[in-house]
């Protein structure tokens, strides 16, 4: 008896997650993080982590996995599956956080030390750079909800002009205009922020 | 004079934005990687273009990313999607050759568990679980428990489940589910035990994924031939990429 598969999670291939990473595939994502999380969650509270803390940990993991699949650091062809790198970075980190000055208590990091997987992680970014990005999302934050809406639809959902003009209730026009400006606006926003520290 | 120089003209951005969406053709994309590279006041208006597409991109993530992690927060909220499914018939003879495959695998060993280790890392993550979502079901304690499924809690989620499966004992959702709570907090024997019944329901859509796991936790235990003709009967991609991984012979 064929039925559909009721789990739309399982049936994806990892081909399908790679592009729907790329593109920023809504359900993709959520897949994802609601696939993976709870594998994380349940191995940071297993070593002395606390709620929030995975959910910090994880959300790191999950944009630095993100980001490798963007910038190429992790392609399809070289074997990878997408969850499990998404939870050996998460728990790298995790690890790296128990070992690092932050966190004291030496007993327990030896108990998980050696547990640490090696998988190519992100490389850090120049602190310019983090220093430039983090000003840019600020200035993202402060922008007025309309802007947001229009960058947000064109950039992250990789919405049409037509799609975001019919969503919108706009002309292709406006929206074309509404973007540059707020393009702009961001960047002079992000400009100050910068030079404001 | 302005404080910081000019923002680029639309018609600019515009390039820009073709090129980092990927819709120029191959010649188009050589070509402006050849005037970025000619010209550097271009390339770092591109690059500085480039990260503003980043930020928006990045910080729309964090936005999405809390958004889908309240599907854990909302730890109440109970429900299901998914179709009232029903009971199959078992089939005896699958179950029994599985269970043979099982024993007999028992007896290879793959030189080098630290590998089948890594491999087993690599490709095992609990099955994410049914969607949940608010509404009415009748399948109340059975979504309850699906809820501390995805948000980790598989003790609390094993606990509701086997109260369940008293009175459904082939319900193969069921069985699927308990099994694959148990994979996670590591009581492999039980959850063996569960993947076997769910083959057995013939047709099942679970069937699959119970394959996978079954060949992954014969991976574990370092039993090579065992896992991949376990994986071998599961059309799942995963199986398929974990099988290339395995020694051929």
């Amino acid at each position: 008896m064929n039925q559909t598969k009721t789990n739309q999670f399982l049936a994806r291939t990892q081909e399908e997650t790679f592009v729907g990473v790329l593109q920023n595939n809504d359900l993709v994502l959520r897949s994802l993080y609601e696939g993976v999380y709870p594998k994380v969650r349940h191995f940071i509270l297993q070593n002395n982590g606390v709620e929030d803390q995975a959910k910090d940990m994880f959300q790191e993991a999950f944009v630095a996995t993100w980001k490798n699949v963007k910038d190429g650091k992790l392609k399809k062809d070289n074997g990878l599956n997408v969850e499990a790198y998404l939870f050996t970075i998460a728990k790298n980190k995790w690890l790296d956080y128990l070992r690092s000055s932050r966190y004291k208590k030496t007993t327990r990091v030896d108990k998980v030390i050696h547990l640490r997987l090696d998988v190519e992680e992100e490389e850090s970014e120049p602190s310019q750079d983090q220093d430039e990005m983090v000003a840019m999302q600020r200035a993202f934050k402060q922008l007025g909800e309309k802007c947001k809406m229009v960058l947000k639809l064109f950039y992250y959902e990789r919405k049409s002009m037509d799609e975001i003009s019919s969503e919108l209730q706009i002309t292709s026009a406006s929206v074309r205009n509404q973007k540059y400006r707020c393009m702009e606006k961001l960047r002079l926003l992000s400009l100050e922020i910068k030079s404001n520290g | 004079m302005d404080k910081y120089p000019k923002y680029i003209s639309q018609e600019k951005q515009e390039l820009f934005e073709r090129y980092l969406l990927n819709e120029m053709d191959k010649a188009e994309q050589l070509a402006f990687l050849a005037k970025l590279d000619a010209d550097a006041s271009l390339n770092a208006e591109f690059n500085e273009f480039k990260k503003l597409f980043s930020a928006v991109e990045e910080a729309s993530l964090h936005e999405r990313m809390n958004e889908y992690h309240k599907t854990f927060e909302t730890y109440s909220s109970k429900e299901a999607t998914s179709k009232k499914r029903f009971p199959f018939r078992i089939n005896y003879g699958i179950a029994a050759s599985v269970i043979l495959l099982l024993s007999l695998g028992g007896i290879w060993y793959f030189n080098g568990g630290n590998k089948t280790e890594k491999l087993f890392d690599e490709f095992y993550s609990p099955d994410p679980g049914l969607p949940t979502v608010m509404g009415d079901t009748n399948n109340y304690d059975f979504y309850e428990a699906m809820v501390a499924y995805k948000h980790g809690d598989y003790d609390q989620a094993i606990e509701k489940w086997k109260k369940l499966l008293v009175t459904k004992q082939q319900n193969d959702t069921l069985n699927y589910f308990l099994a694959s709570a148990q994979m996670a907090i590591g009581d492999e024997k039980a959850a063996n035990a569960g993947f076997l019944k769910v083959i057995a329901n013939k047709g099942s859509v679970f069937e699959d994924e119970a394959y996978f796991y079954l060949g992954l936790e014969a991976l574990k235990r370092g039993a090579i031939p065992e896992a991949k003709s376990l994986l071998e009967l599961s059309k799942k991609e995963a199986s398929k990429e974990l099988l290339n991984h395995l020694p051929k012979k």
